[in-house]
């Protein structure tokens, strides 16, 4: 009885939100895998902004001495603890310099997708009609073409650049939002109180902003959150294959690949940059996953509370 | 004398870490052979816990204390397998979401023929006989042509004949209806009420009739118990407690009931010390626990 | 019956069509598609007559026209590199994809009904937890670290496996792993989720009332019911199996669609990119047409209506 204990016992209203906030927050902190997805989450956005200022000479001197320096050593200090690369560049510290790469193309594509996803979702969900339809069909064909070869093209066209990595995981992340908000939109349209603000003369433009976007908004969120581990993904799996970044910008994919012809004499390389693209991954997954069952608690998964008494009702 | 079924100080309660909430409290109730009784009372009274609780349907984080003897057999603390020898044959259910009630994806006669074959071990040929013969006695038209029909081709009311169908089709002794009609249009609510009637006259079951509907309650029951918030709060012949109602919240039901009045200005409400406040267990925001899982 | 099937059709011509115009548009992004069509260091006069005999100095509608109806005849001009047109060099490696696909799309069902349901069955305990956890999992690991680390693990450690080709059955396993990977976690997670909500409906609560067999219930009633949202949602992974083959193409040197398309990047083969897409495409929406085909048998309201 945690959260009622010390519910105050004043208005509805009130009483509800303070409710679920506080509850809110010891989903949170009941948790300690969000807490710490949450955690890692946020050293490696400090880590984005702070390491180009600090390492960024450090992280790509090169020292062919040092090529492949085995890990979990420190005689040449802290910043080869997880080994030399195959020019002697530390692993680590060009692991720093990835994040901010990763990190970028991760908050701008996902921007700008969702935003984009979101505004025509809403409106195509809200008229309907050919529009609506057109929109569907479009995302549709996105959708048949998989989303790698897509970008694939896209950057054998343009140069490869952190801008066009964004550009293409931008507008090739849309449907999926596009399809969501849409979704949720139509199914709002029909509630009762969309039809009552209706029938009191409130605009197209108001209903959508004030009465059915911020109930979209949620949903939107959380798949952002979950996104951010998709275009992470993504935008690795492109510069893996060579044709998302060049040098001297590098992320983890670009690790990756550096290492993979060395697999057999410094399986290292090529291991530790895909650590960081799991932990990274995953706990944007996890935190999305909490959000989900923030918002419907019964459907979820990993945080869901128990079933609910039920009261004299068949389920 | 030996009842159908004997519930003794019956108690059923919803226990999750933070919260144990009771649904049904120290109820006692009989059925004899062949008997029909009503259980009245307002959504979320326990009625519908209370019958479950006799075919040992109450799921986890329900839990079950006290003895409900069927046919002089334990019923409560039996396991899922050992419960297969009651439900169906002995005790069969009829429930509110008629709609809800057929598996969408198999045809009527396979789902009618699927319970004969393997709850009386029927060869598939004399499943299929019965199954048609069942169908006709609830009332579908063409059986034989709607056999193969799939649940979506009926209404509702047909399909909720036809879970009548599937549960006196293994000729149980005791038939608990949980509200078989209240979702159904008023037009077919008749119909079916007077189906479960007679197919209680002609097989001789006993009949448990969850209902809040007192003109229901009235038509179907010799016998007649009224809960209130868990409780049985009074208990008699049906008639006897429409003349003479001895609990304040039976009256205060009978006030509020439209077949008593000639218009609705002689409609009382319920008073409000009687009207739970408590949230209904679908609203999710209120009356959700505080969170109980963790991982690491 | 007869309708749906005939919409899908539709849609997926519309569909087909909606990626040769994309695929048009995609070559003119930069404004010069001439460029594409030659590797880099053509000459001028080159460059030029190439032009004039493509009519890439003719208007964008009248050039729209000629695209189209060159690759409703099949025709997506000759591969740069290799002496052959270029939708033969990407059919050819078709086989290969499709088999790996196939292969995929098989084990990764399996896989995912069988977890999928143990998770359900076991709400909210410990094993549907690490299920769970295991299937968020699996959603965070990029292909290509994967197959590295297992041929790391597979093939050079423990030497189960060959590092690379397409010789023998062996050399199968970590492609159709790789390729499987992302899928099981997803459809874990749809079969979850469709099981516990069938689990949760009348039929089923019906069907214990009846005293059927636990068994019986989840193999035949729940399963059954659960299977529409799994198979809907197999439709939609299809497209993405093809990202995993071509990561499979790179790190195996596994042979298929995926080997044609980076073949075709690095070498600057723009026609037979072009025909990758389109092939892709063309497979997508006829597997997505097979899928549909499976819905239709197992739902009998789609099938009757």
């Amino acid at each position: 009885m945690k959260g009622e204990d010390v519910m105050p016992q004043s208005s509805g209203q009130q009483r509800l939100s303070w409710f679920q906030r506080s509850e809110r927050w010891q989903m949170f902190t009941a948790s300690p895998m969000v807490v710490a997805s949450a955690v890692w989450l946020a050293f490696i956005v400090l880590v984005a902004v702070l390491a180009p200022a600090l390492v960024a000479e450090r992280a790509n001197f090169q020292n062919l001495s040092l090529r492949f320096f085995p890990p979990f050593q420190i005689e040449q200090g802290i910043e080869f603890i997880l080994g030399g690369d195959s020019l002697g560049r530390p692993i680590l510290l060009q692991l720093a310099m990835g994040a901010q790469t990763s990190m970028i193309i991760a908050f701008f594509a996902v921007g700008i997708s969702s935003l984009i996803g979101y505004a025509i979702g809403l409106v195509a969900g809200y008229f309907g009609g050919w529009v609506d339809n057109s929109l569907l069909r479009i995302a549709d064909i996105l959708h048949t073409v998989p989303s790698m070869l897509l970008a694939l093209v896209v950057l054998f066209i343009l140069e490869p650049s952190i801008f066009n990595v964004i550009i293409v995981l931008g507008i090739t992340r849309i449907p999926v939002y596009l399809r969501t908000a849409r979704a949720q939109t139509v199914e709002i349209r029909e509630r009762t109180f969309v039809e009552v603000a209706r029938s009191m003369g409130a605009s197209h433009w108001r209903i959508m902003t004030r009465e059915i976007a911020p109930l979209v908004f949620p949903t939107i969120r959380t798949l952002a959150v979950l996104e951010v581990a998709m275009v992470i993904l993504a935008a690795a799996s492109l510069t893996f294959l060579g044709i998302g970044l060049q040098r001297p910008d590098v992320d983890w994919g670009m690790m990756v690949a550096d290492g993979k012809t060395y697999l057999k004499t410094a399986w290292f390389v090529a291991v530790f940059p895909g650590v960081v693209i799991v932990l990274t991954a995953l706990s944007a997954s996890i935190l999305s996953n909490w959000l989900r069952a923030v918002e419907d608690p019964t459907q979820n998964i990993l945080f869901a509370r128990k079933p609910k008494p039920s009261r004299g009702k068949a389920p | 004398m030996s009842y159908l079924l004997e519930i003794s100080d019956l108690n059923v309660t919803f226990e999750t870490r933070f919260r144990t909430v009771p649904a049904v409290r120290n109820v006692s109730l009989a059925v004899g052979q062949g008997e029909s009784v009503a259980l009245v009372g307002a959504s979320g009274s326990g009625k519908t816990v209370l019958g479950r609780s006799v075919l040992g349907l109450v799921d986890e984080p329900g839990v079950v204390r006290g003895s409900i003897l069927f046919d002089g057999r334990q019923v409560v603390g039996r396991t899922e397998e050992e419960l297969r020898e009651i439900r169906g044959v002995g005790v069969a259910m009829v429930f509110q979401d008629a709609l809800d009630g057929l598996n969408p994806v198999y045809s009527v006669g396979s789902q009618l023929s699927e319970v004969l074959t393997v709850r009386l071990g029927h060869s598939r040929a004399e499943a299929k006989e019965r199954a048609i013969e069942l169908m006709r006695q609830v009332g579908i038209r063409e059986p034989e042509s709607r056999f193969n029909n799939f649940p979506h081709q009926f209404s509702g009311g047909m399909r909720q004949r036809i879970c009548i169908a599937l549960a006196v089709g293994m000729r149980p002794k005791l038939l608990i209806a949980d509200e078989p009609t209240t979702a159904l249009d008023v037009t077919v609510q008749a119909g079916i009420l007077r189906l479960i009637k007679t197919l209680q006259r002609e097989t001789g079951m006993g009949l448990i009739f969850i209902t809040h509907d007192l003109a229901v309650a009235r038509e179907v029951s010799e016998r007649m118990a009224v809960m209130y918030n868990g409780q049985i709060v009074e208990e008699g012949a049906t008639e006897e407690i429409f003349s003479r109602p001895q609990h304040p919240y039976t009256r205060a039901l009978l006030l509020a009931h439209p077949a008593r009045a000639k218009s609705w200005r002689d409609l009382e409400p319920i008073p409000d010390e009687f009207v739970t406040d408590e949230p209904s267990s679908d609203n999710q925001t209120v009356s959700a626990p505080a969170p109980t899982a963790s991982i690491g | 019956m007869l309708a749906f099937i005939r919409g899908r059709l539709l849609s997926g011509l519309l569909t087909i069509f909606g990626v040769v115009v994309l695929v048009f548009f995609l070559a003119r992004l930069t404004g010069s598609p001439i460029d594409l069509f030659f590797p880099e260091g053509a000459t001028q006069a080159q460059l030029e007559s190439f032009s004039r005999a493509h009519g890439l100095d003719r208007p964008l509608l009248e050039q729209f026209w000629v695209f189209l109806s060159n690759a409703a005849r099949g025709d997506f001009g000759m591969s740069i590199w290799q002496q052959r047109p270029a939708l033969q060099a990407a059919l050819s490696e078709m086989p290969a994809t499709l088999m790996l696909t196939f292969l995929a799309m098989t084990v990764s069902v399996i896989i995912a009904v069988v977890l999928g349901t143990i998770a359900a069955a076991f709400r909210f305990r410990l094993v549907d937890r690490i299920i769970t956890i295991l299937t968020l999992a699996t959603g965070s690991i990029p292909h290509f670290w994967f197959a590295l680390v297992s041929i790391l693990v597979f093939a050079i450690i423990l030497r189960l496996v060959p590092t690379s080709g397409a010789g023998n059955w062996q050399s199968w396993i970590l492609p159709v792993a790789t390729v499987s990977l992302g899928p099981i976690g997803i459809l874990t997670q749809v079969t979850r989720g469709a099981m516990i909500e069938v689990l949760s409906s009348g039929f089923v609560r019906n069907a214990r009332a009846r005293g059927f067999g636990s068994t019986r219930i989840l193999y035949r009633h729940a399963l059954r019911n659960a299977a529409l949202p799994i198979i809907a949602v197999a439709g939609d992974i299809a497209a993405g199996m093809v990202n995993g083959a071509i990561i499979v193409s790179v790190v195996f040197a596994f042979p298929g669609i995926g080997k044609a398309i980076i073949g075709a990047v690095l070498a600057r083969d723009f026609p037979v990119l072009q025909a990758c897409i389109v092939v892709v495409g063309i497979a997508v929406v006829l597997l997505n047409l097979i899928i549909d085909l499976i819905y239709v048998v197992v739902d009998p309201r789609v099938r009757l209506s």
